[in-house]
C-alpha cells in the first residue's frame, strides 16, 4: 500500500514546478526531505528538531519515526533567518501579504519543509548553506494546526463526518466552518 | 560557568541504594541526561506495600527504563511498576523527546498525564499526544492551584497560573513559561484519629516540599509569587489565618529542582529567598552545552539567597556543596562524573543525599550510591 506524505498533495498543487522537477519522485527513492521544528529560541540561538518528513496513519495523524533519525541543530538566527528570508517559499492564504509575511521574524513552532544534508551538519551549522537546501517551503500555518488537531483529538472526543454533517444541519442549517 | 567539581572526599564509598530506604520514605531521583531534564519519584508505599511512581519528563526513555526496571528486580517498587502520574512539565525536546517511548514501554501501568495544553509542532509532542491517544491515558491540563493526593503525599501545580493557561492558543506565551511547576509535600496528612470517634485537623511538626521548576521564568515565576503569596512579613489577621489554614508558607520548600537548568531567565532573587531550599538541584551537562547553562548569575542567585554576603568585601563565599547547591553535570574533583542525584526523605523530614557516578549516556547503577556529607 502507497505511504501517503503529509502535505504532498498540497504542496503539489501550490508548487507544480516542483513536481516538474521531479522532486516528489527522486524523493521516494532518496528521501532527503526534512520536517525541520524551531524548538526554542534564546539568547540568539535557535534549536531546530530535524527529523524525517512525516507520513500520515490511517487516521489521518503525522506519524514520526521515534527518536531514530531525530536531531537537535543549533544554529545562530543571525545566520538561519535571512537564509529563510531569501529562500522560504510561503503557500498563498486569503488575505495574507506574501512579502511581509516571509520577512517575519522566527517564532518557536515553525516548521519548514526542505532537503537537509545530514552529513553536512557535522560540520559548522552556522553554515546554513551547507546544510539547508531547497526547495524550502514554510508549512508553519499548517503544522500549528496539526498540533492543535492532534492535541484535542488525544484529550477529547473526534467526530465522525456523519456526525459533523448531523450537527451543521441540525445547529447551522449547513456545512460548519473549519477552524 | 560549568557545574563545579564536588569533593570526592565528601563522598562515602558506594553502597547498594535499595538497601538505603524504608518504605516509608520518598525517594527523589534527578537522572543525570546532560542538557535535559529527567526526574523520578518513589513515593512512600500505599497500604498494599506498593510504592506508586510519579515521573516528571523524560529526555531519554532508555536510561529511565533501565532505573525503573533495577528497581523493580530489587523489590523496591512494584514488578510491573505503576505510575501513578507522568508529568510532561512542557512540550520542548529537552523535555519530552523521549516520552512517547517510555509512555509506550509501560502502556497499562501508566494511569495520568499531565501536560500544560501548549500544543506544539514537533514530533515529539505528536508522538506523546498519539501515545495518550491510544492507550486511554487519563490526561489533565494543570494550572496553578490544581492539587493531587497519592498516598501521603500532595502535589499541587504552583503554575502556570490561570492568564497563562488561556494564552497558550494564541502562542502569545514563551514556551518556557507554559512548564508545569510543582509542589511535593510529603507527608501530607493533617488529620489525626485520637479515637474511634475523635478526628482533629493537625499541623505536622515536620513536613518536606520540593518544588520542581521546570523551565517557568519569569513572567510564569511573576504569576506564583501573586497565586502564592509569602504570608509571613505581613502578620496581619488575615495572613494569620491564611498561614494556620494552610499549614506553612505557600513557597517554603526544603528541595529545590533548580527552572531551567539554572538559566538567568529562571530564577530571580527574592523567588529563591522566598523558597530557602536547604537543598538545590541543577539538572545540566557536564559541557556547557547550547546555552551555556547554568548561567553564572542564576549560579550567584542561587548562592546569594543561602548566603547573604553581597555589600560585604570582607566575607569569602562559601563553596556550592557547602550551600547544598549539586549539579548533575558535576564531575568529581578526581574527573570521575559525579553523576545523579538521589535523595531519600523520611517522614520525620530527615535527608539523605546520594551520588551514582554515571555520565549521562550511562545507566543508573544502584550499588554505586555514594552519599554526600
Amino acid at each position: 500500500m502507497a505511504v501517503t506524505r503529509w502535505l504532498e498533495p498540497e504542496i503539489a498543487q501550490t508548487y507544480p514546478a516542483l513536481t516538474q522537477d521531479a522532486l516528489w519522485e527522486r524523493e521516494r527513492d532518496r528521501p532527503t526531505l526534512q520536517y525541520i521544528v524551531v524548538d526554542e529560541l534564546e539568547e540568539q540561538i535557535a534549536i531546530l528538531v530535524i527529523e524525517p518528513w512525516p507520513e500520515l496513519d490511517k487516521r489521518g495523524r503525522l506519524s514520526f519515526d521515534d527518536e531514530k533519525e531525530r536531531l537537535e541543530v543549533t544554529v545562530a538566527v543571525g545566520k538561519l533567518e535571512p537564509f529563510l528570508h531569501r529562500r522560504a517559499l510561503l503557500p498563498p492564504a486569503e488575505g495574507l501579504e506574501l512579502k511581509a509575511a516571509r520577512q517575519r521574524p522566527l517564532r518557536i513552532g515553525d516548521v519548514f519543509c526542505a532537503p537537509v544534508d545530514r552529513a553536512a551538519l557535522k560540520g559548522e551549522a552556522d553554515s546554513v548553506h551547507s546544510w539547508l537546501h531547497t526547495p524550502l517551503i514554510d508549512v508553519s500555518a499548517r503544522a500549528r494546526q496539526a498540533a492543535k488537531a492532534q492535541y484535542f483529538a488525544a484529550v477529547g472526543p473526534v467526530l465522525s463526518q456523519g456526525e459533523v454533517e448531523h450537527l451543521a444541519q441540525e445547529f447551522f442549517g449547513g456545512e460548519p466552518e473549519r477552524d | 560557568m560549568p557545574a563545579p567539581d564536588l569533593p570526592e572526599a565528601l563522598l562515602a564509598p558506594a553502597v547498594d541504594f535499595t538497601a538505603e530506604a524504608d518504605l516509608g520514605d520518598l525517594i527523589y531521583w534527578v537522572v543525570n541526561v546532560g542538557d535535559g531534564d529527567c526526574q523520578l519519584l518513589a513515593l512512600p508505599a500505599l497500604g498494599d506495600g506498593r510504592r506508586p511512581l510519579m515521573v516528571v519528563d523524560v529526555i531519554k526513555a532508555t536510561k529511565l527504563n533501565r532505573l525503573v526496571a533495577d528497581l523493580a528486580a530489587a523489590g523496591v517498587v512494584a514488578d510491573p511498576a505503576t505510575f501513578d502520574l507522568v508529568v510532561a512539565t512542557h512540550p520542548h525536546e529537552d523535555h519530552i523527546g523521549g516520552m512517547a517511548t517510555f509512555l509506550k514501554t509501560h502502556r497499562a501501568q501508566v494511569k495520568e498525564l499531565w501536560d500544560p495544553g501548549y500544543w506544539h509542532t514537533s514530533g515529539s509532542f505528536h508522538s506523546m499526544m498519539q501515545a495518550v491517544e491510544d492507550q486511554g491515558i487519563d490526561y489533565l491540563q494543570p494550572s496553578s492551584g490544581t492539587s493531587k493526593w497519592i498516598g501521603k503525599v500532595r502535589i499541587t501545580a504552583l503554575a502556570p497560573g490561570v492568564s497563562l493557561r488561556n494564552r497558550f492558543d494564541s502562542y502569545g506565551i514563551e514556551i518556557n513559561d507554559s512548564s508545569i511547576v510543582l509542589k511535593v509535600e510529603f507527608p501530607a496528612a493533617r488529620v489525626i484519629e485520637r479515637d474511634e470517634e475523635e478526628r482533629l485537623p493537625v499541623e505536622l511538626p515536620t513536613r518536606t516540599t520540593l518544588i520542581l521548576g521546570a523551565d517557568a521564568q519569569t513572567t510564569s515565576w511573576s504569576q506564583v509569587l501573586v497565586d502564592f503569596p509569602q504570608l509571613g512579613p505581613e502578620k496581619t489577621a488575615v495572613t494569620e489565618v491564611l498561614k494556620a489554614a494552610r499549614g506553612n508558607e505557600p513557597l517554603d520548600a526544603e528541595i529545590l529542582k533548580v527552572p531551567h537548568h539554572a538559566s538567568k531567565h529562571g530564577v530571580n532573587l527574592e523567588l529563591v529567598e522566598q523558597i530557602a531550599p536547604a537543598l538545590s538541584i541543577v539538572s545540566c551537562g557536564r559541557e556547557l552545552g547550547k546555552y551555556n547553562f547554568p548561567h553564572l548569575v542564576a549560579q550567584e542567585i542561587m548562592r546569594e539567597a543561602r548566603e547573604a554576603i553581597a555589600g560585604s568585601q570582607d566575607k569569602e563565599r562559601s563553596s556550592d556543596d557547602k550551600l547544598g547547591i549539586h549539579y548533575t553535570g558535576s564531575n568529581l574533583d578526581s574527573g570521575d562524573p559525579a553523576g545523579s542525584v538521589g535523595v531519600i526523605v523520611a517522614p520525620s523530614g530527615s535527608r539523605k543525599l546520594y551520588r551514582f557516578g554515571d555520565n549521562d549516556d550511562e545507566n543508573v547503577s544502584l550499588t554505586n550510591a555514594r552519599r554526600v556529607g
